[in-house]
């Protein structure tokens, strides 16, 4: 009994337990890995995850940076594209405090509420960037930084105005779940635009020529395919928008002239 | 058939009917309402050429929509589904592209906000290269009937000026970084450069100012005036995208303006191959009969596709709006498919009945009416 309890006096904070997944925040400066804790505050990381996978955080920015203290992420600006329905719905919801003893340092992940109700967090979080022990307890920590600590300094290190407000739009370009396979309707897409064009190419010679008009309507299956995928994560691309809008747009252009060739009249 | 003596050669007629009536139908109507609002807002200040289209360009697009828009994308499904041989001849246009459509359409309506946009988008964008292509079309056949001898260069100017003028108002449409509603679908804006709008126009112009040097030489070596209607889709197709696209009020009607264009040349055809299918003596009697038919069939086939079809699409519980904007995305992209490969004037099935002339039908003239197609 003794023992148990000197035990119980002396225990060093354990790292909690882990969430299988890793969450990706694609920043302007960098990705920043995120491990959630699923035992001290599951509902935040189920709705976190939630929130990840209906691409609420795309193309939304971080709106304060205060160093040695906090980057906080902005909602309230301007986003990139605007809230589906989905996600509006989700982002009403509002989730009970999950307070722990885990410490506000620098890499915890920390959800942001309104300053009079514990009870108010939901989709706003922040990223410590230092020491924060008045957060302790008042405000719910699911998850830390473990991957990008030189993002971190990088995100850290950006000039700011009057309100901690960065003089430049500090974007969060995408926020993904590691792993999770995200880019598999582009791969699909591409592969099918790529197979239905060998069979094109090939048909009447190789192939039969059936072949052909099979080979085109797998193209313009993959390419619609692709381009849902590929579309929303284009417009929140950033500095490299431009470019892959073009191509995109060339690439319809290419994609009716050869719709064009989708049949000829058998005879 | 029994061999016949060849009629003498003739130069096709250059009108499908008549020369006010082509000249309305190919471009002279989208042309004379632009002249009309333009002279309106000089005379009565710019009330008519406001930002958005207002109540009257919506009501009467929409009523003649019934009658004209929606016949013509019927008249596209007839003309591929009414006989064994048509189908026969498209198998996979026939069927395995509506069964394509029938899978977007249901994932456009079981993710409203994650496919339903791009599949409006797709429509959106390949519209406009339709109307392109169908002008390119119209231009050769008149050109043919006038004698225009289109080589490799005249028709590189003229696709190059048509597809630029295409180009550069989608282009300058997909510049940006916001979104644009679309029967209540937030379409987001690829966000393209805005160079490649600024070289696309000047490509639509050098290519514009190519096809005026062609014609003009042509005139002098040939010592005759080019008639102009061969150069009328090039203009209507200018003046619907470029100065007409920044009028509402007047870009409602470009659609319907297409439609008119389409309806004319497809009626032609039906007349041409019913009149030798059925080996019938085309009478005045006759086209009118057959024409009245073709319309109410196409009229019916029209609201079928645009009006009932929306509403059964609805009834499963979707928002009316949505569903008629997903449907109509759906019914168009199957259009484009349709026409893209029905209407090849390489194939001299389709090349041959496009030289007929309504009035040589109605009078009789055998070699018209009998003319293996």
């Amino acid at each position: 009994m003794i023992p148990a309890l000197l035990a119980l006096l002396f225990a060093v904070p354990q790292e909690p337990v882990l969430h299988k997944s890793r969450v990706v925040l694609r920043t302007s400066k960098g990705d920043l890995v995120v491990a959630l804790y699923p035992e001290i505050a599951p509902r935040h990381v189920e709705h976190f995850l939630k929130l990840v996978r209906e691409e609420y955080y795309e193309g939304t920015r971080f709106g304060h940076v205060t160093k040695g203290f906090i980057l906080r992420h902005a909602g309230y600006v301007e986003r990139l594209r605007p809230l589906t329905k989905a996600q509006e719905d989700i982002g009403k919801i509002r989730l009970p405090a999950e307070f722990s003893l885990q410490h506000h340092v620098r890499g915890a992940v920390s959800m942001m509420r309104d300053t009079d109700d514990p009870d108010s967090g939901g989709v706003f979080f922040a990223i410590l960037l230092g020491d924060a022990p008045q957060m302790d307890g008042k405000y719910t920590i699911f998850g830390r930084v473990v991957s990008g600590m030189e993002v971190l300094d990088a995100l850290e290190a950006v000039e700011v105005g009057p309100g901690f407000i960065p003089k430049l739009p500090l974007n969060l370009h995408h926020a993904f779940i590691e792993g999770e396979i995200r880019d598999l309707p582009l791969f699909v897409g591409g592969a099918m635009i790529v197979l239905g064009l060998s069979a094109f190419l090939l048909s009447g010679r190789v192939l039969h020529r059936y072949a052909g008009s099979i080979g085109l309507a797998v193209v313009i299956s993959g390419f619609f395919i692709g381009f849902v995928a590929a579309t929303p994560r284009i417009v929140e691309a950033g500095e490299r928008r431009e470019t892959l809008a073009l191509i995109v747009f060339v690439s319809l252009l290419a994609l009716f002239k050869l719709m064009n060739k989708f049949e000829s009249p058998r005879a | 058939m029994e061999a016949v003596a060849a009629p003498p050669k003739q130069p096709p007629p250059l009108y499908f009917v008549n020369r006010y009536v082509d000249w309305g139908v190919i471009g002279g109507v989208s042309l004379l309402m632009f002249l009309v609002l333009q002279s309106l807002f000089w005379t009565k200040g710019p009330s008519l050429l406001v930002t958005t289209r207002q109540e009257w360009a919506w009501t009467i697009a929409a009523w003649l929509s019934w009658v004209v828009n929606w016949p013509h994308f019927s008249a596209t499904n007839y003309r591929l589904y009414h006989t064994k041989s048509n189908i026969a001849q498209y198998p996979f246009t026939a069927f395995v592209v509506p069964v394509l459509l029938v899978i977007a359409t249901w994932a456009a309506f079981a993710e409203p906000d994650g496919v339903a946009p791009y599949l409006a988008k797709l429509f959106i964008i390949w519209s406009p290269y339709h109307f392109s292509g169908q002008s390119v079309g119209i231009s050769l056949i008149y050109a043919r009937r006038a004698g225009f001898q289109v080589g490799k260069l005249e028709r590189l100017a003229l696709a190059g000026f048509i597809y630029g003028t295409y180009i550069m108002s989608t282009s300058y449409s997909e510049v940006g970084k916001d979104s644009y509603p679309y029967y209540g679908i937030q379409i987001p804006r690829l966000g393209i450069p805005e160079q490649f709008y600024t070289w696309s126009k000047i490509g639509m112009y050098a290519f514009g100012a190519l096809l005026l040097l062609l014609v003009i030489r042509w005139c002098i070596v040939k010592r005759r005036i080019l008639p102009p209607i061969v150069l009328l889709p090039a203009a209507a197709q200018f003046i619907w995208f470029i100065p007409g696209g920044t009028i509402p009020n007047f870009y409602e009607f470009v659609p319907m303006f297409h439609s008119l264009q389409y309806l004319l040349i497809a009626w032609s055809m039906q007349m041409k191959e019913r009149v030798d299918e059925s080996g019938a003596v085309p009478t005045g009697g006759f086209v009118f009969g057959e024409s009245a038919r073709w319309l109410v069939i196409n009229i019916a086939g029209g609201s079928i596709l645009f009006f009932f079809l929306p509403k059964i699409a609805a009834s499963a519980g979707s928002p009316p709006m949505f569903a008629e904007g997903v449907i109509l995305a759906s019914v168009q992209i199957h259009h484009f498919f349709v026409d893209g490969v029905i209407w090849k004037l390489k194939n001299p099935k389709v090349s041959s009945p496009l030289l007929v002339n309504i009035p040589d039908l109605m009078r009789g003239r055998p070699e018209l009416a009998r003319a293996p197609a």
